[in-house]
């Protein structure tokens, strides 16, 4: 509980922080708030009023099909969250052990496990993920689990980074001098030791996924329509860019900014806030 | 010395002049959304296709040409005209049909037409088993190869069919079935591909007022006029079609003078076109019939009331405006209104939600169901007329759940019948109700995804295509029309027309049933 | 003469290419596998999208022999090994061309982009982040911090959107957003495939302007929104470097200032390569969406299309020759960063 109160407090005290956890809370509100925010419904085309600009009927103006901006802008938020998270959950979920386990022993297993990474990651990125979600179908789960796919990799690298400088400390052989099996000392000594900069990769890889999912649902392999999800609304917009048509692409694409700056400043808070070198009060 | 130096001086900007022939008014420079897939005329025929194939190959017979009061050309459905034949001759029994080829026809390559070229050019269609082979056994019910074509002489070809067809002889009129220029061929053939197929998917040999110079697929194709064209030399020597698939592009490009000609742009592009000076739009009703599909033999698309009901909630007037911006009319038949027996005295659908909430009691289903409607990837009308209908159909309880698919995946699901509800743009290229019909209504026809089923429908229809009596022929495909429109296995939408946008020195525009552009008509002032 | 001393005999870069080499075949078998598996899961049938109206169960069958879409995924898989080996790609489905034709034709356009990109990337992150680090408190500082949060938020392709529209729209100062040159200019004739330098080389300037202008907006795209990360990372191991003894030292001995730059930038080096190569790998994916907004005639659109039509041959295609670049590129990082860094033992 003084850990949190102190973390907000640190956040307080640095503008750029503060600034990402007002963001955040703005997406809150918005998710949760959604309907007494929103002036339309989400996803009621209205043929006759499309394409029109900002104006008191429709603050952001209205898209091609006569959707009203805003109100598909605060909704999004549910949408591209709730995907993100999820997909960086289950990454977290299954790479930290996984992470564990190829850090911990070494041998072919592990030299395999990492090149099976080495693998993913080296495939384009978003043609995968179209692959991908072609094969799976496009509905929100399919495309949260197609990027926790992508982001396993980048877990495990991260706690086998740690687990390999870890396990030959002393307090680990200590550990294993007093009987610990390896299950008990990689969770239970060498995880709770590793875990920070998985947790400042959470914020970070949220950002990635909000930023993934947008650009599959731009190129058409992402969420399918109307949901309203920030991606799909630029690429809706995209096509009557040339034509001088500015509203439909840019406020989504504002949203996307805004929502990514905030996970971005709140990994680096983080991360100051467990930097062994700050002065502490 | 001096003067034959000025002499040769002067000269020499005119010894220059055959790299110049090719002037900006010469060369016709269009933008399209794709790049024909192949060159050879067997491979399936797609709208870019279907352009090459005009400009490229030439057939037996044509339709004479009409100028409309818009000042376009138009085919004359009802005169049929010689194009490689000269003549022709159609037996009384419609059983034969004999061609007497043009002479003095040169191809592309320099080599006259002659009746091997027609005879080569059957036989490779016929064991490729893909165009040629579909018209011939589909339409002409041939079986047998032998018994079918026969060279008379060196300038005479006879077919003859084992039934009476009406289509006899229109059929010949499709650039599918071109004629190629076998000396052409010939040296290109190998053992490994008798019929030289690898050769001709990236080139071109044929009779045609242009020949293929630059095939660059997925980005330009080049058309060079073929100076020895029976009709005359091309206006336009030079032809680049550049690919570019997105609409907003081809508009910019037009804007910015980058080129002549924009193809299938969309209609709030068109009509912010049609303010700007410099530009014309030229318009045609055209044949597409866009409509709705639904699968007839699934649930609950099985009950005719319900297709009936979806039909009752398509707010049509607003689409018409909204989508459209007035260029299209509403589908009233399964048959395009430019095709003889086209009627539409049996369409009474409006924008009645009370009605369709009806239809849907009296089948069961008061509060609605849920279901799936499919579109293609990438196209921006179908996507928003899909949200518009979505909302639609909600207000009678039907909840649409929208699939944006890869056309291919699209096509697979519709051809095996399991997808609900999805897009379908078509037009059939020969102007008949009976051939239309046929492909979509017929419920032995491959083609038939709704999987609509009438005996009556289908008994019309075969005698349709075997009869030559005109007026039962029309009465025929009136009462199929009804039947269609009582039992409504789509959901009729619109007609979206066909518009060119060029620039405003671009003339002699002309509309053909593919919907390919003609290059031959089409001149700069 | 054991095998460590004749190991030890053989110059360091050599030992640092033979020990990465015996990964990388059983990898690109990997690669060329679960390719060919995946993409053999993607759903739609090509042959029926192909023939449309002309389906009949003949000319299907047919056309599915024809395309070698026939046999079970193991015999399928096996054949295009072995055409693999040879070189042969097999026949794209849609463009009628061999794949390799494809892509080598597409190559060019991507790399040009992606070449430009990164050296701009490189100049603009290097540029600001020693700047910052070396002037503290200067304009290069503040601009590096509001950078390099920002930059790591904007999503490319809303970038390229909006550059559109105001430069080309708007203001009509940008050269318009579709293809690598303008269609009227011959393209210039092909020695290395990049349009600027052959249109250096053949001495064309028509095609040089345009070529670069039609480059310009792309560029900027992919550079806006990666140079921040260069950048960020860039700065922090300068930092560190900069306040490191040894360069202190060189200040208190009186080397000039940008003598101790150029020394400090060298031993920052190695984490840099890595980001380097990494870019290099991220922006062939990011190449993706830019090349569809610009209509760049590129790889990436060509994937596009190729996942959109199902066209088997040319996604495994591209995946295999990505594939491939992509762990060159990390070979030759690797290679770089062990040449850095004396105090890495091979």
């Amino acid at each position: 509980m003084s850990q949190i109160r102190n973390f907000i407090t640190f956040i307080l005290s640095r503008p750029g922080a503060a600034f990402g956890l007002a963001l955040l809370l703005l997406q809150v509100v918005a998710i949760v708030f959604a309907p007494l925010l929103a002036t339309h419904a989400p996803t009621e085309a209205d043929p006759l009023a499309s394409l029109q600009p900002p104006s008191g009927a429709h603050w952001l103006g209205t898209d091609v099909s006569g959707m009203d901006i805003y109100s598909r802008i605060i909704y999004a938020t549910r949408v591209n969250l709730l995907i993100s998270i999820v997909a960086v959950a289950v990454a977290f979920v299954i790479g930290v052990p996984v992470g564990l386990v190829v850090g911990y022993y070494r041998g072919w297993a592990s030299t395999f496990v990492m090149r099976v990474f080495d693998f993913i990651q080296s495939f384009p990125v978003f043609v995968l993920g179209m692959a991908l979600v072609s094969v799976m179908g496009q509905e929100i789960w399919n495309v949260a689990i197609v990027l926790a796919v992508l982001f396993v990799p980048i877990f495990a690298r991260l706690i086998r980074a740690e687990a390999l400088s870890l396990r030959d400390r002393p307090f680990i052989a200590a550990a294993r001098c007093s009987g610990a099996t390896d299950g008990q000392i990689m969770f239970r000594h060498i995880l709770p030791n590793a875990l920070t900069p998985a947790i400042v990769q959470i914020s970070i890889s949220i950002g990635m996924a909000i930023l993934l999912t947008a650009g599959l649902s731009f190129i058409g392999a992402g969420v399918r329509m109307p949901l309203p999800e920030w991606g799909l609304m630029v690429s809706v917009g995209s096509q009557q860019m040339i034509l001088g048509v500015w509203w439909v692409a840019l406020f989504p694409g504002l949203a996307i900014v805004f929502s990514v700056l905030s996970f971005a400043l709140m990994a680096d808070a983080l991360r100051d806030y467990v930097d062994p070198r700050r002065e502490r009060a | 010395m001096q003067t034959a130096l000025g002499a040769l001086a002067l000269a020499a900007p005119f010894a220059g002049q055959p790299a110049w022939a090719q002037s900006a008014e010469e060369t016709l420079i269009v933008a399209g959304p794709r790049t024909p897939e192949s060159l050879d005329q067997e491979y399936p025929p797609t709208e870019a296709a279907h352009e090459l194939r005009r400009n490229v190959n030439e057939r037996l017979l044509t339709y004479e040409m009409k100028k409309g009061e818009d000042g376009i050309f138009y085919e004359d459905f009802s005169k049929v005209a010689g194009a490689l034949a000269e003549s022709w001759e159609v037996a009384p029994d419609f059983k034969s049909i004999t061609f007497h080829l043009r002479p003095g026809v040169v191809s592309g390559t320099g080599h006259p037409l002659d009746a091997d070229d027609v005879m080569w050019s059957f036989e490779r269609g016929w064991n490729l088993k893909s165009n040629f082979h579909w018209y011939m056994t589909q339409i002409l019910k041939i079986e047998d190869f032998d018994a079918a074509f026969d060279k008379i002489d060196d300038m005479t070809v006879k077919v003859s069919i084992p039934n009476a067809s009406p289509l006899l002889e229109k059929l010949w009129i499709n650039s599918d079935l071109g004629i190629l220029d076998s000396d052409t061929m010939k040296e290109h053939l190998t053992d490994a591909d008798p019929w030289g197929q690898r050769w001709l998917a990236t080139n071109s040999a044929s009779f045609g007022p242009y020949k293929v110079t630059k095939y660059a697929p997925g980005q330009e194709i080049i058309y060079e006029a073929n100076p020895d064209y029976y009709r005359g030399a091309p206006k336009l020597k030079k032809v680049i079609f550049r690919e570019m698939p997105t609409s907003a592009n081809r508009l910019a490009a037009l804007q910015a003078g980058a080129v002549d000609v924009a193809e299938y742009l969309s209609p709030r592009e068109l009509s912010m076109l049609g303010q700007m000076p410099g530009v014309t739009i030229n318009k045609v009703f055209g044949n597409f019939v866009h409509r709705v599909e639904m699968q007839n033999e699934t649930p609950p698309f099985d009950n005719p009331k319900v297709r009936l009901a979806l039909n009752y909630l398509v707010p049509r007037d607003e689409i018409a405006k909204a989508v459209y911006f007035d260029t299209a009319r509403p589908t009233k038949s399964p048959i395009s209104e430019i095709y003889p027996a086209f009627t539409e005295e049996y369409y009474n659908f409006g924008n009645d939600v009370e009605k369709a909430k009806a239809l849907l009691a009296e089948a069961g289903l008061p509060d609605g169901f849920k279901t799936e409607l499919g579109y293609r990837t990438g196209d921006q009308l179908e996507e928003e007329l899909a949200v518009i209908l979505k909302t639609a159909f909600a207000k009678a309880g039907v909840d649409v759940t929208l699939s944006k698919l890869p056309a291919s995946t699209l096509v697979e699901r519709y051809t095996k019948g399991q997808i609900p509800m999805y897009f379908f743009r078509d037009m059939a290229i020969v102007p008949d109700a009976a051939y239309v019909a046929n492909l979509w209504l017929n419920s032995n026809s491959l083609i038939d995804y709704s999987r609509f089923h009438s005996d009556e429908v289908n008994e019309l229809i075969n005698s349709a295509l075997t009869s030559t009596e005109e007026e039962k022929r029309l009465s025929d495909m009136k009462r199929v029309q009804q039947i269609t429109m009582e039992n409504a296995p789509w959901i009729f939408l619109f007609n979206p027309g066909y518009q060119l946008a060029t620039r405003q020195n671009v003339k002699g525009y002309s509309w053909y049933t593919p919907n390919g552009n003609a290059w031959f008509d089409f001149y700069k002032e | 003469m054991t095998f460590s001393t004749t190991w030890r005999r053989l110059p360091r870069t050599l030992r640092i290419v033979l020990t990465r080499l015996p990964m990388v075949v059983p990898q690109m078998l990997g690669v060329i596998f679960v390719t060919f598996m995946l993409v053999r899961l993607l759903p739609g049938d090509p042959a029926l999208l192909m023939l449309g109206n002309m389906a009949t169960p003949e000319s299907i069958a047919n056309l599915r022999e024809q395309l070698g879409l026939d046999g079970s995924p193991w015999q399928q898989f096996v054949h295009y090994l072995g055409g693999v080996l040879q070189g042969d790609l097999g026949v794209s489905l849609f463009t009628s061309n061999p794949v390799a034709v494809d892509l080598m034709e597409r190559a060019p356009a991507t790399l040009e982009l992606i070449f430009y990109a990164m050296i701009l990337t490189i100049l603009i992150a290097v540029a600001i982040a020693v700047l910052a680090v070396v002037r503290p408190g200067g304009i290069a500082d503040y601009i590096s911090r509001f950078y390099g949060m920002a930059a790591g938020a904007i999503p490319d392709f809303w970038v390229g959107l909006l550059l559109i529209f105001f430069l080309f729209s708007t203001l009509g100062i940008a050269a318009a957003p579709f293809g690598r040159i303008d269609p009227m200019i011959a393209a210039p004739p092909t020695v290395t495939g990049f349009y600027t330098f052959d249109a250096v080389i053949a001495g064309d300037f028509a095609a040089l302007r345009s070529a670069a202008g039609r480059l310009l907006l792309p560029v900027l795209t992919l550079t806006i929104v990666n140079a921040g990360a260069l950048m960020k990372m860039t700065k922090t191991t300068f930092a560190e470097i900069w306040r490191a003894d040894f360069i202190r030292h060189q200040r208190a001995s009186g080397l000039s200032q940008s003598r101790i730059v150029r020394n400090a930038l060298r031993n920052s080096l190695p984490p840099i390569i890595t980001l380097i190569g990494f870019l290099v790998g991220f922006l062939l994916g990011a190449a993706v969406l830019v090349e569809t907004i610009f209509s760049w005639g590129g790889l990436g659109q060509y994937a596009v299309q190729a996942v959109t039509y199902s066209d088997y041959p040319a996604l495994q295609g591209f995946v295999l020759v990505a594939a491939v670049f992509i762990l060159v590129v990390y070979l030759i990082v690797d290679i770089l960063y062990e040449l850095a860094d004396p105090r890495i033992q091979v």
